[in-house]
């Protein structure tokens, strides 16, 4: 399942070729998402140093540039990571409950500390992430080893049970309506003053890519990874948590935007293999982009209203993991 | 044995008494009847609830699985709102509850069809596969109703919205009176197998040593299942982890692996359990909670608890 030396070994300069194009695409997306909205902005009107361009361009288009980008490559980079993790290529936030956990966590958070800061209600999160993610995903995968389908069943199962449980107690205490729309993935909220929180992955970015090699080498069994003398069980904690607090983070920050953490690891991994410090780079860049060109889309689609862009990640996230188990299944 | 029978036995007509009479005056027609249309609802979810879960994890040698899981509920709603962008809100669709409750059925049955047969073709232990894909589905069906929500006129969709979800509240007396013909059919199909369902449970190698055509027999059932959750889907609504939690109970009172036995203690206990759940809801929390919240939170419970449990061993 593992295969580090599809890369090409001694063509480093593809790599970075390849690596620059992305970039440069990245760029270009960029650039596109920060002009489409229901405020045109002309870069003339930039230029002539127009007051109201350049504010809106402060206030709202460049947070919700960034947001989008960081959260593409956290959430891709914490999918990544989890699947090497679990040694299961289904495994990802979302197919093991870590969203639903970070929704109930930022509940607690919520019916506990309501005066709280920010801060406090990531801790939660990152709390229940933690915790619940541990237990039900990768306890579940030392008991039914062989069977990599069950194992993502059990995930969604176990998501689907701390919904009703987060739904329950915020209709009981009058916290939130309705669970389905609470949380839903917009970047519509990320403007000045809101959105600052998301740099909290940049530096966990640094930290995985230290670590990435180890987990590459966790992704290759408990008992090869013992056997070279790398301690499994710290590892998997590091890694753990720092998935935990991409995941929370990025639900605090926007909310829950499901699938493209399974998706865009697979993809990587079909095309660059699976060596993870080599890939951090592919998996971050294509994540940005495809949340990137799903927001703009879900910008123009239904103009001037918008479409919060959870939705269409969803949906083609899911069709996409569907064509994969369907692939994989012939 | 049979004192647990008496047991439940009583326990139901008691209960069902209650629910039907429960600070209700005698004369009010009104009152009895809803709750009598109710009650039939509940018997007949009960009655493919225990039936379908039990079976399924028969076939798929696992207890804790169940087959409400893949994408029904999501399914019907995308049905009806993309018969509101269709038809709009004053089409027949939302006018008659026969008329969708058909509609509804017939398209969750396609879709097991479809699920079942395009993926079984190769009959090798796909079933978790078979699981994974309707969880996905389900998931996908979910997100795309949450886009074209957007896309409705938000006057058009709060005139539907009570028609868009199935629930109890809402069952009108053709449904249920349709709903409990279909339900007879299809049991009257499934049962001649009924005995063999025991051999099934030995593994696929063990029915063929028997003499037993385990694939036929399985795929039959299987159908026979898909048809019973969409009927119970379309009456009230999402009730995915219900089975788990009654499946359990079951085999843990029972203490056997009888099939004709088990099927009657979880009939009789899913419905001690809907019964005491709408009570509930309709006498202490005044309607704040459904019923399907209510009961998946408690199945869900207990499939959590199930896991860790698993874990301690």
């Amino acid at each position: 399942m593992i295969q580090i030396s599809k890369v090409y070994p001694n063509h480093a300069y593809r790599r970075v070729l390849a690596l620059s194009l992305l970039v440069l695409c990245l760029l270009v997306i960029s650039l596109v998402s920060l002009t489409v909205g229901v405020e045109s902005i002309t870069w003339s009107g930039l230029f002539n140093r127009s007051s109201q361009g350049v504010e809106l361009l402060f206030i709202s288009r460049i947070p919700r540039t960034v947001t989008l980008i960081v959260t593409g490559a956290g959430l891709s980079i914490s999918g990544v990571i989890l699947q090497h993790l679990a040694h299961n290529k289904f495994i990802s936030p979302t197919t093991s409950g870590t969203l639903d956990a970070a929704k109930l966590g930022i509940l607690c958070g919520l019916l506990f500390f309501p005066e709280a800061a920010l801060l406090t209600k990531l801790m939660c999160a990152v709390l229940f992430c933690f915790g619940l993610t541990a237990i039900f995903t990768f306890s579940i995968s030392h008991l039914v080893k062989r069977n990599t389908i069950l194992i993502p069943v059990f995930g969604v199962m176990s998501g689907y049970t701390l919904n009703a449980l987060t739904n329950l107690l915020g209709v009981q205490f009058n916290i939130i309506q309705n669970i389905e729309g609470w949380m839903v993935g917009n970047f519509a909220k990320s403007v000045k003053g809101q959105y600052e929180i998301i740099y909290i992955l940049i530096p966990l970015f640094v930290i995985c890519y230290l670590y990435a090699y180890k987990f590459t080498i966790v992704g290759l069994g408990r008992d090869f990874t013992m056997n070279i003398g790398v301690n499994y069980r710290v590892i998997v904690n590091v890694g753990l948590m720092l998935t935990s607090v991409m995941v929370s983070t990025t639900v605090l920050a926007v909310g829950s935007i499901p699938f493209i953490d399974l998706v865009i690891p697979n993809i990587v991994s079909m095309i660059h293999g699976d060596n993870i410090r080599r890939n951090l780079p592919f998996t971050a860049c294509y994540g940005a982009i495809i949340l990137l060109i799903c927001d703009v889309v879900g910008r123009l689609i239904i103009f001037p209203y918008e479409m919060p862009s959870s939705m269409i990640v969803g949906s083609l996230g899911a069709l996409v993991f569907l064509i994969m188990l369907i692939k994989k299944g012939r | 044995m049979k004192k647990l029978y008496y047991f439940l036995f009583t326990a139901v007509i008691v209960l069902l008494i209650v629910f039907v009479f429960f600070q209700a005056p005698l004369g009010n027609t009104f009152i009895l009847t809803g709750r009598l249309q109710r009650v039939f609802a509940l018997v007949l979810v009960s009655a493919s609830v225990a039936y379908a879960t039990l079976v399924f994890q028969t076939i798929a040698n696992n207890k804790i699985l169940t087959p409400s899981l893949m994408g029904y509920e999501h399914l019907f709603v995308l049905l009806q709102v993309l018969l509101l962008i269709l038809f709009g809100g004053n089409s027949i669709f939302f006018q008659s509850k026969v008329l969708s409750f058909l509609l509804s059925t017939a398209v969750m049955i396609l879709y097991s069809f479809v699920l079942y047969f395009g993926l079984f073709r190769k009959n090798k232990k796909q079933i978790y596969y078979t699981l994974l894909i309707g969880l996905v589905l389900g998931i996908f069906f979910n997100t795309s109703t949450q886009c074209l929500h957007m896309t409705i006129d938000p006057n058009e969709f709060s005139y539907v919205q009570n028609a868009m979800f199935a629930s109890i509240g809402r069952i009108s007396l053709e449904t249920i009176a349709l709903a409990f013909m279909l339900m007879v059919l299809v049991f009257a199909y499934l049962m001649r197998y009924v005995k063999m369902l025991d051999i099934l449970s030995l593994g696929r190698s063990y029915a063929l040593g028997l003499g037993v055509d385990f694939d036929k027999i399985v795929k039959r059932q299987l159908l026979g299942i898909s048809i019973l959750v969409s009927i119970s889907t379309a009456l009230i609504g999402p009730i995915t982890f219900v089975g788990i939690f009654v499946s359990g109970i079951t085999y843990r009172i029972s203490k056997t692996e009888k099939h004709q036995v088990n099927l009657i203690i979880a009939f009789a206990f899913c419905m001690i359990l809907m019964l005491s759940a709408q009570f509930l809801i309709e006498h202490i929390f005044n309607y704040k909670h459904t019923l399907s919240v209510l009961i998946n939170l408690l199945g869900g419970l207990y499939f959590l608890i199930l896991i860790l449990k698993l874990l301690r061993k």
